[in-house]
């Protein structure tokens, strides 16, 4: 036999973070394929089989089943490509009088799975799936240039205040729920990947800088999207502009959250010169610019619609006006859901890292106050990432024992977004990056120290059953528990 | 035990064989292999020498029995044919009885139509022959080389000293 | 099904790799495949996931040349063990003729070794097989770790079937192929 090689799946360049507009903006594909082909269903997996955004009718199915299979099929497949010298697969199988699936891969990360009934015949849609194989192509390849690990050693710190009002707006403890198809933008910012990205990291990883992809056109005209997308949720076509808008639901009603007020504004005469908008919409609409500019994380985020918005109040015309309330309140809408989502992220990490902390602190019992510990902690976390130490702020000592006090976390996290024009999904990352690194640290220390060894090797079953206790509560998705794993092997016996 | 064993006697594969082979002209296809669903291959015609064969059908087996379990809960019942199009080789499955399926890899996917034809014409006879293999009486062999690969590897447990070959995963 | 195919002189035995996500199986297999020269194993296929869970199978051919010039193969598979991929686990089992079941020894794992082993028994009755009659070594793996899950109360939760069983820890190839031996005599008839 031949030199024995491993044979891996192409999987290892995963590296993609989806937001929820991104993800929104990929079921509207799927919808969209859906409606023009007649197909019963069409998702989009990533290649380890989780389920990133579903068009159509998928009530009658275990959708996480079909997609874990999926992943499987195509994994083979491609294995199987290889194996023959080929680029890569696409599968069809079709029967008769059922139902007939189609599937291929999109950017070597996801796969797009198309179910249809025998309405359909194969010819029309390969056409059509063409199209949204494309759409769906410009989606991923945008979000992977925008996808970063921002560490750039020469970037000052700088520890500007920033107005305890608007940082406790940001991380609000409102609850509730997350939204129902959570899981499906879930694919998404704590992709550990992005986060444990060694020195060398990847080439498709940049560095964000202004709001991305939105080009000035010279044409006036060209910049503001036609009418089309209408509250009634009609396909919206394909625009020129920077907005590309999917079909939708009619507009969401005012949320009752602290969201700088938008009001729902009322049809009126014109407004400003060069603009037609009702000035009660133009007036909101300002405000809400002003917000943006003031949340850099977010502006970053809705780029697209700031930009959109900011076109709309110099220069929409009459039969904008619809279009651009519709946008609003979207986008409203939007910003309400990722700030829930990232506030029960927020949560949950904030969690967990006091679960493992509390953790070691029952290891160490009376030690965890002694001097020994303070010369470890600050090791661990104040020279964390020193240019953007996001941690450090938050790790001192109260009582004379060591505690994490993530409000001071976050409004650092809102800091450093705002100086280095991260969104807040990055700096979150960034944040789990430092945590994990000065934790891991700790773990260390604690295990190196013949002191505190014994104590460890007795109670470590306890301290691990404590922590995957709680990671447990969480019900955190697979890849963001792996996030944790090397803080539960930093803290192994060595041998 | 009483381990329940496929016998192929001699006869067996050859006959299998020509079954392929006449597909094979008839098709214009590269190659075609009789598969059984644990991974293994029960005849084949023309692999290429450069594919490992164990490989290949390890990963065929795999394939189509996820597409096969996928179309089963998307409600198809009686799922059988399967196509992967590449750009310069494609893969068409069908199946042949319950655990065995027939693969064809052809070069011009235009001739789709001809190798699932010649396909469908060969079918009968491979399930004929497979049905009556499997049907034969179950006595579990007598195999003592089968053994002697058992005693190496007992042999090869009492040498191993932990630290031998590792690989930290 | 195994396989005899007196004419080309080949014996093949399929044997899957199960137990929870993380309990060792892949590891297994890695050991084996590093310890073995290459004339005896084939190419090492591992489907997983970018973080390295097992997305499907892995699969490792062993070809062990005996007497008359016969080649005995040992074909081996590990599924998947996260919950996630429960639709695609039960077919790597397809016409598997032993199964060595991986529990993991760690404090905190028992419930989802019983939970495994469920898993197996309906894995099994979904493929045409009998859990009761398919040959089983069970190996209790992890056993480095501090304050591992006392033996008895694994052979107490997961042998109710009282078959052979193997300590191991499967990172340092201690087991592996003490576990793999005594699976061949199952399936040869050797004892």
């Amino acid at each position: 036999m031949e030199a024995t090689i491993d044979i891996r799946t192409a999987d290892g360049n995963v590296n993609i973070l989806l937001d929820e507009v991104q993800v929104g903006k990929i079921r509207g594909a799927l919808v969209d394929l859906c409606l023009s082909t007649m197909a019963v269903f069409a998702m989009l997996i990533d290649a380890a089989g989780r389920v990133v955004a579903v068009g159509g009718e998928t009530k009658e199915y275990e959708v996480e089943a079909l997609a874990a299979l999926s992943a499987a099929d195509l994994a083979t497949s491609r294995q199987l490509a290889a194996l023959l010298g080929e680029p890569e697969f696409s599968l069809l199988f079709q029967h008769e009088k059922q139902k007939n699936m189609f599937m291929t891969a999109i950017e070597s990360d996801a796969i797009l799975i198309v179910v249809f009934d025998v309405d359909t015949t194969f010819g029309t849609l390969r056409l059509r799936i063409r199209r949204s194989i494309s759409q769906l192509q410009d989606i991923l390849q945008q979000a992977k240039r925008s996808t970063v690990v921002a560490l750039s050693e020469t970037a000052d710190i700088t520890r500007s205040d920033v107005s305890a009002e608007m940082a406790e707006e940001e991380l609000s403890a409102a609850a509730l729920p997350a939204p129902a198809d959570a899981r499906a933008s879930v694919t998404a910012p704590l992709a550990p990947q992005a986060v444990q990205a060694p020195a060398d990291a990847r080439a498709s990883v940049t560095v964000p800088l202004a709001p991305q992809a939105v080009q000035a056109p010279a044409d006036a005209r060209a910049s503001v999207p036609e009418p089309g997308a209408t509250a009634a949720g009609e396909t919206a076509a394909p625009v020129g502009g920077a907005v590309t808008e999917p079909p939708f639901a009619a507009p969401q009603p005012a949320p009752a959250v602290s969201v700088p007020a938008m009001a729902v504004p009322a049809t009126a005469a014109p407004a400003a010169a060069g603009s037609a908008l009702p000035p009660e919409l133009a007036a909101e609409i300002r405000k809400a610019l002003v917000w943006f500019a003031n949340f850099k994380g977010w502006s970053l985020l809705f780029s697209d619609e700031v930009s959109y918005l900011k076109r709309a109040v110099e220069r929409a015309k009459p039969d904008q006006v619809d279009t651009v309330r519709v946008v609003f309140l979207r986008t409203r809408a939007r910003l309400t859901e990722q700030k829930r989502l990232l506030e029960a992220r927020f949560r949950i990490l904030q969690s967990v890292y006091q679960q493992f902390v509390a953790a070691l602190q029952m290891v160490m019992q009376g030690a965890w106050k002694e001097e020994i510990v303070d010369r470890a902690m600050k090791a661990a976390f104040t020279a964390v990432g020193t240019e953007n130490n996001l941690v450090g702020s938050g790790v001192a000592k109260k009582d004379g024992a060591w505690t994490m006090d993530f409000a001071l976390i976050g409004k650092q996290l809102v800091n450093t977004c705002h100086q280095r024009e991260w969104t807040y999904q990055m700096g979150m990352m960034e944040m789990v990056r430092q945590m994990n690194g000065g934790l891991t640290a700790l773990s260390a220390f604690v295990v190196e120290n013949p002191r505190f060894r014994e104590d460890l090797t007795k109670n470590w079953a306890r301290i691990y059953r404590h922590y995957s206790e709680g990671l447990k509560t969480m019900d955190l998705e697979p890849e963001v528990l792996d996030l944790f794993r090397p803080l539960v092997r930093s803290g192994q016996m060595p041998k | 035990m009483g381990l329940r064993f496929l016998e192929l006697k001699s006869g067996d594969v050859e006959l299998m064989e020509a079954e392929l082979r006449t597909l094979c002209a008839r098709s214009g296809a590269e190659s075609v292999v009789l598969l059984d669903l644990s991974g293994v291959v029960l005849a084949s015609h023309r692999i290429p020498d450069k594919i490992d064969g164990l490989l290949f059908a390890a990963l065929l087996s795999g394939n189509f029995a996820a597409t096969e379990e996928l179309a089963r809960r998307l409600g198809v019942v009686d799922f059988r044919v399967m196509y992967h199009e590449g750009k310069r080789q494609n893969l068409y499955f069908d199946k042949v009885t319950e655990e065995t399926v027939l693969v064809v890899l052809f070069k011009d996917s235009n001739a789709l139509g001809r190798v699932k034809l010649f396909s469908e014409k060969a079918l009968p006879e491979l399930a004929r022959m497979v049905g009556e293999i499997t049907r034969r009486p179950e006595t579990t062999p007598d195999l003592p080389q089968a053994r002697s690969a058992a005693e190496y590897l007992a042999r090869l447990a009492r040498s191993i000293q932990p630290g031998d070959g590792l690989d930290q995963v | 099904m195994a396989i005899h195919n007196a004419p080309s002189k080949e014996i093949i035995y399929k044997i899957a790799y199960h137990g929870p996500g993380m309990s060792g199986k892949t590891t297994n297999l890695r050991f084996i495949y590093n310890t073995l020269p290459g004339r005896q194993v084939g190419k090492f296929l591992v489907l997983d996931t970018a973080v390295e869970r097992t997305l499907y199978y892995d699969f490792l051919p062993l070809a062990i040349s005996v007497d008359d010039d016969y080649r005995v193969r040992f074909h081996l598979y590990t599924v998947p063990g996260q919950s996630y991929y429960d639709a695609s686990r039960k077919l790597v089992l397809k016409g598997v003729d032993g199964v060595v079941f991986v529990a993991d020894s760690h404090g905190e794992r028992m419930g989802e070794n019983i939970e495994s082993l469920e898993m197996l028994k309906k894995d099994l009755a979904d493929v045409g097989l009998s859990y009761d009659d398919v040959p089983l070594i069970i190996q209790y793996n992890k056993r480095d770790v501090p304050s591992p899950i006392p033996l008895a109360e694994l052979e107490a939760k997961l042998n109710d079937r009282h078959v052979g069983t193997y300590e191991a820890v499967a990172r340092d190839g201690v087991g592996v192929f003490e576990t793999l031996s005594a699976m061949a005599d199952l399936l040869t008839g050797r004892k």
